[in-house]
């Protein structure tokens, strides 16, 4: 599966952004319906076989190099995007693993992962990165095991610990986000980060989807489709930086902007931590936006 | 660790530490890093056993898990009719290869605990040793009461290790051990995980919720409850009987009878796989049906719930 990156693409600005046809074609289009409410689309993440979107544990295409820059920019804009308290030092680490032997595993191509021990060698050819490390030792890593890991994969990620029968978000990174605020999420309970979300509480979507969440188990990920509407391709539309980005032409009644309407999908693949199992990774993936 | 819920692991070492108690190492088939566990965590293990057909499915728990060198557990020998443990010390020998799930933790140390109290009795002693373990290396204050039979107080005190300064109790019997007065004597903030006989559990819960705990502080060993009993299955338009098995869900036994019934979420979620019912009582698992349809016993979650008798026939 070798994959043509873009690395010159941006996500502002300019905006020099598109989707080869190869890349609308592997897209997990879902449109069943014709139209859309909030609901439990969870399910077990079974690989599809056929390639496409589905068929990794943390989907790879040709946006990533490009991607992975512009998260880095808004972390060296904002550093509060990562944030991890902490007690989910170990959430951290089982992160870095799972996306390590994930990545080296379904990306022969592109990233390799070779240990002896606790000495660990990473190495991640489209970014030209080559780390050796001692897995659990933090000084070891350029940054916290969970930033360093997250600043190579596509789509926001948060690291939810299981206590008192819910889920609390203990920890993140968010660089892609619709419109929520790790800063101000951090350490609030499931019910709590969905607040605002309107109509879904009263029928009863949360506390079913926290149930299905509490339930999934190491060794058995968990997926959902969900979409969000752009009128760019800008990935950082955060509440930190609405002035940036609501102030601008965001209907599609414009005749200039209609052709920059882009279209955003999310995969949030859902897996426990594994050490301690009962924390749960949270990666919501932004996948294709087109125009 | 990607998504493989079955391991393949090789008694790496075994050895009796005492007459009824078996210490046994694994370690991946294939000598690669096995998956984490964090303290609490158990693997369900394939145990032959004379006289059954299929392998038992046994959980224990993790004594501790060392990605390197394996997955320690402690086996009691039980009654002989519960033919896995009888396995484990009467036929397992280091090489022997076995089929496991992956690590699943349902009695997890709770990340804000501002204290740690432990009660085992028994073999329950296996999940407090890795917490024990974790706490240590966590820095979080801890108390530890382990009821054991008198013959046994030796090996545990030994399995235990305890530093100077740590509050270790060994009670030979329930008759030193006073429930009341060790959770009465608590700070705030403490969380109590008990493991052991049901009873033991039941009289902490009790007393617990007798001085005013909160039920979220209050933890005891869980395995989970997957399957069930066996029941068979009657297909009201055809009459095709269709059994399931005790370690498979109504879903799994339909789908391998070639019936699709469609399913999304396979967790009692989403409700996409419900089917009607025509007769029959349920023991409904799910977190989407409403209590009047729950009441009703019209409609079933096959993903998860199960017959609560030996039949049940589906309107379909
Ligand atoms: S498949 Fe979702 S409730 Fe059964």
């Amino acid at each position: 599966m070798t994959i043509a990156f873009k690395p010159d693409e941006t996500f502002r600005g300019d905006f020099r952004y598109a989707n080869s046809p190869a890349a609308i074609l592997r897209f997990p289009f879902p449109f069943d319906q014709d139209s859309y409410m909030y609901g439990i689309n969870m399910e077990p993440h079974t690989r599809s076989t056929m390639g496409g979107a589905f068929a990794a544990a943390f989907d790879v295409d040709e946006h990533y190099v490009a991607e992975c820059a512009e998260r880095a920019a808004v972390l060296a804009a904002d550093p509060g995007r990562c944030q991890v308290l902490p007690h989910m030092v170990e959430a951290e680490w089982d992160t870095l693993e799972l996306i390590m032997e994930s990545l080296s595993a379904d990306y022969p191509e592109h990233f390799t992962l070779e240990r002896e021990g606790d000495d660990w060698i990473w190495t991640n050819r489209p970014l030209s990165l080559h780390q050796r490390f001692r897995f659990g030792d933090p000084s070891s890593l350029p940054q916290s095991p969970f930033e360093y890991i997250a600043r190579q994969a596509q789509g926001d990620f948060t690291l939810q610990d299981q206590r008192d029968g819910t889920l609390y978000m203990d920890g993140g990174i968010a660089t892609t986000q619709a419109d929520w605020s790790l800063s101000f999420d951090l350490g609030m309970t499931f019910h709590e980060w969905h607040g605002p979300v309107p109509l879904a509480h009263q029928k009863g979507v949360f506390d079913r989807a926290l149930s299905y969440l509490m339930r999934v188990r190491y060794g058995h990920p968990a997926r959902r489709l969900n979409w969000t509407m752009t009128v760019h391709p800008r990935l950082d539309t955060s509440p930190e930086n609405y002035p940036v980005w609501g102030a601008g032409p965001h209907h599609f009644d414009g005749g200039q902007h209609r052709r920059d309407a882009a279209f955003a999908g999310r995969i949030a693949d859902i897996l426990p931590a594994a050490a301690l199992e009962r924390a749960a990774v949270l990666h919501p993936r932004l996948s294709c936006q087109h125009r | 660790m990607r998504d493989q819920p079955v391991l393949s692991l090789r008694v790496a070492a075994a050895e009796a530490i005492a007459p009824t108690l078996r210490r046994v190492s694994l370690r991946a088939a294939d000598g690669a890093r096995l998956p984490p566990a964090a303290a609490g965590a158990h693997i369900t293990l394939s145990l032959p056993a004379s006289g059954h057909a299929r392998p038992l499915k046994n959980a224990y728990t993790l004594v501790s898990a060392d990605l390197e060198h394996g997955y320690t557990l402690i086996v009691r020998r039980t009654d002989p009719t519960r033919g896995g443990s009888q396995h484990i010390h009467e036929a397992l020998a280091v090489g022997d290869v076995l089929e496991a799930s992956v690590p699943h933790n349902l009695f997890a140390l709770h990340s804000q605990a501002k204290k740690v109290l432990m009660i085992g009795g028994g073999i329950g002693i296996t999940p407090l040793l890795a917490f024990i373990a974790a706490l240590r290396a966590r820095g979080t204050r801890f108390e530890l009461h382990q009821i054991c039979n008198s013959a046994d107080l030796r090996v545990f005190a030994a399995l235990i290790g305890a530093q100077p300064g740590e509050a270790v109790h060994l009670h030979a019997g329930r008759s030193t051990f006073d429930a009341a007065v060790v959770l009465g004597a608590q700070p705030l903030g403490t969380h109590v995980y008990s493991c052991g006989p049901a009873a033991l559990m039941d009289a902490i819960a009790a007393q617990a919720a007798a001085l005013g705990w909160p039920a979220s502080h209050v933890h005891r060993e869980d395995f989970g409850a997957a399957g069930g009993e066996p029941f068979t299955l009657t297909i009201g338009t055809s009459g095709a009987r269709i059994t399931v098995a005790a370690d498979q869900t109504m879903l799994e036994a339909l789908e391998a009878a070639g019936i699709d019934a469609g399913s999304l979420c396979r967790g009692g979620a989403c409700g996409v796989c419900a089917l009607p019912v025509r007769a029959g009582e349920l023991e409904h698992r799910d977190h989407y049906l409403s209590a009047d349809e729950r009441q009703s016993g019209a409609v079933v979650m096959p993903c998860v719930s199960r017959a609560r008798g030996d039949s049940l026939v589906l309107d379909i």
